[in-house]
């Protein structure tokens, strides 16, 4: 017991973390032993992004303790993350993709020449070929970093954490989403190197095939608590899904309404580098749900559906006519409306009020004159704050005060106005408190039961597979399993998604 | 009540800062209450309003147009140059035209190809300029008065000439455009958030061109009045106007960052502008320091935007 | 995937490509091209502007822009010249203090006040300009002192000294950026300022210092160009900042910034140099050659524009 605890080199202590609405971490505990790989699992909202935030100083715990290597620590920023020895990874935010991998790795502290300000570039060659050969990397030091594959630039990223941050605890998020089968491997092959010399890791990931051949534990969380710890000789991918799902969940039955009518569907649809020849069907007043986990592409997929990425090749047809849909202008004027994943980028006019936010595509797709009527919008807005019964004091409230949940109604308002025949929902929950998340829920069931379609994507398995009537697993571009009616389950779901 | 009487307040912060301004200078200079005076403000400002309205769209359409000055001189060219070769009318139409297609190159470049407005009509600024001095060879065109033409700046009601009241109503003109037409919604909407436009279905490049046409219209509208009034055109007429056509924006209010302000905003800009500058000349205040303080109002109202558009973020 | 590759380098050297193919076609037509004369007249011709080039391209580098530029050269001419009365070095250093002045003011705006750069020179422009006006009273000033003019006139080894200063400063400022601390963090900040500041590079010093060296490069260029006319005037510098930015790019440094050389940007000046050249011996129109040179501009961006989106996503 005592040398166990003795290697321990990180312990969380009944950390809590709440957000307006949102229990984010329930009094968590956790730990890290020294040169272990201590894997965590959860889906999204369970809770982990939140604790390697506070891992890594861009969140402050609200109660709880840190310790690190048994002394009680604090950690209030980035700095002080660093500082510790904790080093997350983070793909686009740390690497500067211009310049050469060794100006990379030895960022900040160049080599001096003998004269003074200017660099020894001999010496940053050699230096940086020295640490790529000690990684094992066969990387030219003096190539520019754009040039690499990605996993050579996430390798980078690693070596920039342990050189120059000299991290002791390495947290990977996701690290293999963009990683072939060889590449994965070279990065286990790191991650050997790394725990032999006494580094830690925290590996995020939901390829539970993975996980079980480099992983010495895996914690899985669930709802902002972490479940349970396995051991490496307790692994199986049944026993952790189980653990991930829990029990509470209510499969709702649904009777599944056999849809004829198809009235969009997609051929061949490629994708560079994220979506291999696609095609589906959608029917009328049918819920579709596209599932998948990070890296599977579902993101380009329904952007290029919507007009918003261009695709390499796709074929379209709209209530069996053969279209194309270039731009989200086709799309509108089809009746297919799209709902963004960031409101608040993609979405709102935050300056404005609610009501103009919830007027703009039915005044150019509906009203379609020339002047203005504020009475016809006003009181169409009152009409929509009413029936989706949106917190406001007034339909001129700037829409930036209103709540996460309330503003996304706003949004949905925004898209209902104009009776679509298809709506398009990129995660229509997220950041959303769970009251309205269940008004929205019962909104699309009503809107589909009057004919309208749907087309909705979330990461979080348990939301599609309440409200789906039909789902599509994506993984890795391709599409890896279709669900219906009954068997639209989160076990099933997740079962698929997690396979590498 | 206090709350709404606040609320006025904040909004009306721009109107209050004239009133209060032209309340103590009438007070502190000789001559600078005398009606004869604001009449002389709004003569002087008259060419760089009518130029702001136009401008005023594109700024709120989140585009910049610098090329307005090089315009200007293009259209006023052009004007006497028809008035010398043709009659009254092609000395309208044509500049007319002008201000038009440069206004469809501009939106349609900057647009289509989703490039900064501003280097874009940088570049134009050039292109127009070098035509400018081409087509006249760097030469002054004097007018040969006609009989209509020259009346046409000559016009006035209740003393006040024909420019004003155009400055007035294109004002007025653009304003209903703005605030009551889905054309003007849309506008708005596109300087607010140009991606969420893009995704409700606006035709961004299209709205965008219309707004630029429409100020490259106003500059022509300008440029005729003034060849009317002088009966002659440098190619240089408009040189820097750009400046001050900005400097009246921001000083009122509308944001260079796009969504924000309306006509309003530009007109009480205009003779905050006009008021200063007088206020500076009534003095015998050195020319030098009336350029130093067009210049850092630019900054200063720039400096506030940001500061504003910061806290919205946060 | 491979002939993008290919593509791309080629695109890379397009510009001395280009620069080959042009001077192939003007040998052939005429053997004064390649004559020593004309060299040192293409030089000359682009020497002055060029030296603010050098500024421009670090500031580029580093996703800034620099519009007041044109301005800085024209005030630190009209210092130069008018404090000549108390001496040429007094007037010299005035033009030169008053470039780096300028360069701090842009660049404290933009670190500190938080302005973009473009917004922020806008601004700085427009006050600088006025000052010129305000000064030169819209004249033409000519110099006093018989002395000064030699400066920019004398040539060494039959080359004018201001192309010997600015091949000197192009080939200084290429081992600064290519070599040094400063370089190197120059090329880190224009290619990830986040991860820059995360690393511990001062990333506000490094854009002010370029925006001085910017600023001081615009004072040293209007001196030079004051002494080799012998004149001070507001028409200086209208075209400058179009003209500058315009080589940059032309030369292959991209606005996406984080790559690119002072030896790149020197290729797009000479490009521009050898392009005005060409029309001089083609006796192409000096307005032409003004709209042609707006045209490039704008050709410029949309093929990057295009370019860039391309290689996004097919």
């Amino acid at each position: 017991m005592n040398q166990n605890q003795s290697s321990l080199i990180l312990k969380v202590k009944e950390v809590t973390k709440t957000f307006p609405g949102t229990i984010a971490l329930d009094k968590v505990n956790f730990d890290l032993k020294k040169g272990e790989v201590h894997a965590i699992v959860g889906e999204n909202g369970a809770g982990k992004s939140t604790l390697m935030k506070i891992l890594s100083g861009v969140y402050t715990k609200d109660s709880g303790s840190l310790y690190l290597n048994g002394g009680k620590v604090d950690i209030t920023g980035v700095n002080d993350s660093i500082d510790l020895g904790i080093s997350m990874i983070y793909q686009e935010l740390e690497n500067i993709l211009k310049i050469t991998v060794a100006e990379n790795i030895f960022i900040g502290r160049l080599p001096e020449s003998r004269v003074k300000g200017f660099v020894n570039f001999r010496k940053l060659f050699k230096d940086t070929k020295n640490i790529l050969e000690e990684f094992k990397i066969g990387i030219n030091p003096r190539e520019v970093l754009s040039n690499l594959s990605i996993a050579n630039q996430q390798f980078i990223e690693i070596i920039k954490a342990v050189t120059t941050k000299n991290a002791r605890i390495i947290i990977m998020d996701e690290p293999t989403s963009s990683l072939t089968k060889d590449e994965t491997g070279k990065l286990f092959q790191i991650i050997e190197d790394l725990k032999g010399k006494g580094i830690s890791i925290i590996y995020i990931s939901h390829r539970l095939d993975e996980i079980t051949g480099i992983a010495d534990r895996v914690s899985v969380f669930r709802d902002g608590k972490n479940v349970g710890t396995l051991d490496k000789n307790e692994f199986s991918s049944e026993k952790i899904i189980t653990m991930m799902i829990g029990h509470e969940l209510k499969e709702i039955e649904k009777e599944y309404k056999l849809k004829e009518k198809v009235i969009f569907e997609v051929k061949d649809l490629n994708i560079k580098n994220h979506i291999n020849d696609f095609s589906l069907k959608v029917h009328e007043g049918e819920i579709l749900g596209i599932a998948g986990l990070m890296g599977s592409g579902k993101d380009e997929l329904v952007k290029s559906l919507f007009g918003l990425w261009p695709a390499a090749s796709k074929e379209i047809y709209f209530m069996g006519k053969r279209l194309s849909i270039k731009s989200p202008r086709d799309a509108v004027n089809l009746g297919i409306v799209y709902l963004p994943e960031e409101r608040k980028i993609q979405s709102l006019f935050l300056d404005l009020s609610v009501s103009d936010n919830i007027t703009p595509i039915w005044l150019f797709h509906i009203y379609k004159k020339f002047f203005l009527s504020s009475r016809r919008e006003k009181r169409l807005s009152l009409d929509y704050i009413k029936k989706l019964s949106i917190k406001t004091p007034s339909p001129n409230q700037k829409s930036i005060n209103l709540s996460g949940g309330n503003q996304q109604k706003v949004i949905l308002s925004r898209l209902i106005s104009v009776k679509p025949k298809l709506m398009i929902l990129n995660d229509p929950t997220r950041g959303v408190d769970i009251g309205s998340k269940e008004e929205i829920h019962d909104l699309i069931s009503q809107l589909a039961d009057q004919g309208t379609s749907f087309i909705v994507l979330s990461s979080e398995i348990p939301e599609i597979s309440k409200i789906s009537d039909r789902v599509i697993v994506l993984s890795k571009g391709n599409i890896c399993g279709e669900f219906i009616s009954s068997d639209v389950t989160t076990k099933n779901i997740l079962v698929c998604a997690t396979k590498a | 009540m206090k709350e709404k009487t606040l609320y006025i307040l904040k909004s009306q912060t721009n109107i209050i800062i004239l009133v209060v301004l032209v309340a103590i200078l009438s007070l502190t200079i000789p001559n600078f209450g005398q009606v004869a005076n604001f009449i002389n403000i709004l003569k002087s400002i008259a060419f760089i309003s009518i130029i702001s309205c136009g401008m005023t769209l594109v700024v709120i359409g989140g585009g910049l147009d610098l090329s307005v000055g090089s315009t200007f001189s293009l259209c006023a060219i052009l004007s006497i140059v028809m008035l010398n070769r043709y009659n009254t009318v092609l000395a309208i139409i044509v500049p007319i035209a002008a201000g038009i297609i440069v206004g469809i190159i501009n939106g349609y470049i900057s647009s289509r190809f989703n490039l900064s407005s501003i280097i874009v009509t940088l570049g134009m600024l050039s292109v127009i300029g070098g035509f400018t001095y081409f087509i006249v060879n760097g030469g002054t065109q004097v007018g040969v008065p006609n009989g209509t033409f020259e009346k046409i700046s000559k016009l006035s009601v209740f003393r006040i000439p024909i420019y004003v009241w155009v400055f007035i109503f294109l004002a007025i003109l653009f304003e209903i455009l703005l605030k009551k037409t889905t054309f003007g919604r849309n506008l708005v909407l596109i300087g607010t958030n140009p991606e969420a436009a893009k995704i409700v279905g606006i035709n961004t490049t299209l709205i965008r061109t219309i707004s630029f046409v429409i100020c490259g219209f106003s500059v022509s509208i300008a440029a005729i009045l003034l060849s009317s009034r002088l009966v002659t055109a440098a190619p240089s007429a408009g040189a820097g106007y750009e400046f001050d056509v900005i400097t009246a924006l921001v000083i009122g209010g509308v944001s260079l960052t796009g969504g924000k302000g309306n006509i309003y905003n530009t007109i009480i800009g205009a003779i905050l502008l006009g008021v200063i500058i007088n206020a500076l000349q009534l003095t015998n205040v050195p020319f030098a320091f009336q350029a130093i303080t067009k210049g850092l109002l630019i900054i200063l109202a720039i400096t506030l935007d940001t500061r504003a558009r910061r806290n919205i973020e946060n | 995937m491979r002939t993008n590759r290919f593509l791309f380098h080629l695109n890379e050297q397009k510009i001395l490509l280009v620069i080959i193919v042009i001077g192939i076609i003007l040998v052939s037509n005429t053997t004064y091209f390649v004559s020593f004369t004309n060299i040192i007249n293409i030089f000359n011709f682009i020497s002055i502007e060029g030296i603010i080039v050098i500024g421009m391209a670090y500031l580029i580098i580093l996703r800034e822009l620099d519009l007041s530029i044109g301005s800085t050269m024209a005030l630190s001419g009209v210092l130069a010249i008018y404090l000549q009365e108390y001496g040429i070095a007094i007037g010299i250093i005035s033009g030169l203090l008053l470039g780096i002045a300028v360069g701090f003011l842009n660049g404290f705006l933009v670190t500190k006040l938080k302005l973009s750069s473009i917004a922020a020179t806008l601004g700085t422009m427009v006050m600088l300009n006025g000052f010129v006006f305000a000064l030169t009273q819209s004249k033409t000033v000519k110099g006093t002192n018989p002395t000064f003019p030699v400066i920019a006139n004398t040539t060494i080894l039959k080359i004018p000294v201001p192309v010997i200063v600015f091949i000197l400063l192009v080939i200084i400022f290429e081992v600064i950026l290519k070599r040094t601390y400063f370089g190197r963090n120059v090329y880190a900040v224009g290619g990830n300022i986040i991860a820059s500041r995360f690393f511990g590079i001062k990333v506000d010093m490094i854009r002010i210092s370029a925006f001085a060296l910017t600023g001081f490069l615009a004072g040293l260029a209007g001196v030079l160009l004051a002494s080799k006319l012998n004149i001070a005037s507001g028409r200086i510098g209208l075209n400058t900042a179009i003209l500058v930015i315009t080589a940059v790019l032309l030369g292959g440094v991209s606005l996406s910034g984080g790559e690119g050389s002072i030896f790149k940007a020197f290729q797009g000046i000479l490009l521009i140099g050898i392009l005005n050249n060409a029309m001089v011996i083609l006796q192409i129109n000096s307005f032409i050659q003004d709209m042609i040179r707006g045209l490039i501009l704008i050709l410029i961006l949309i093929f990057n524009a295009v370019h860039i989106n391309r290689e996004k996503f097919i």
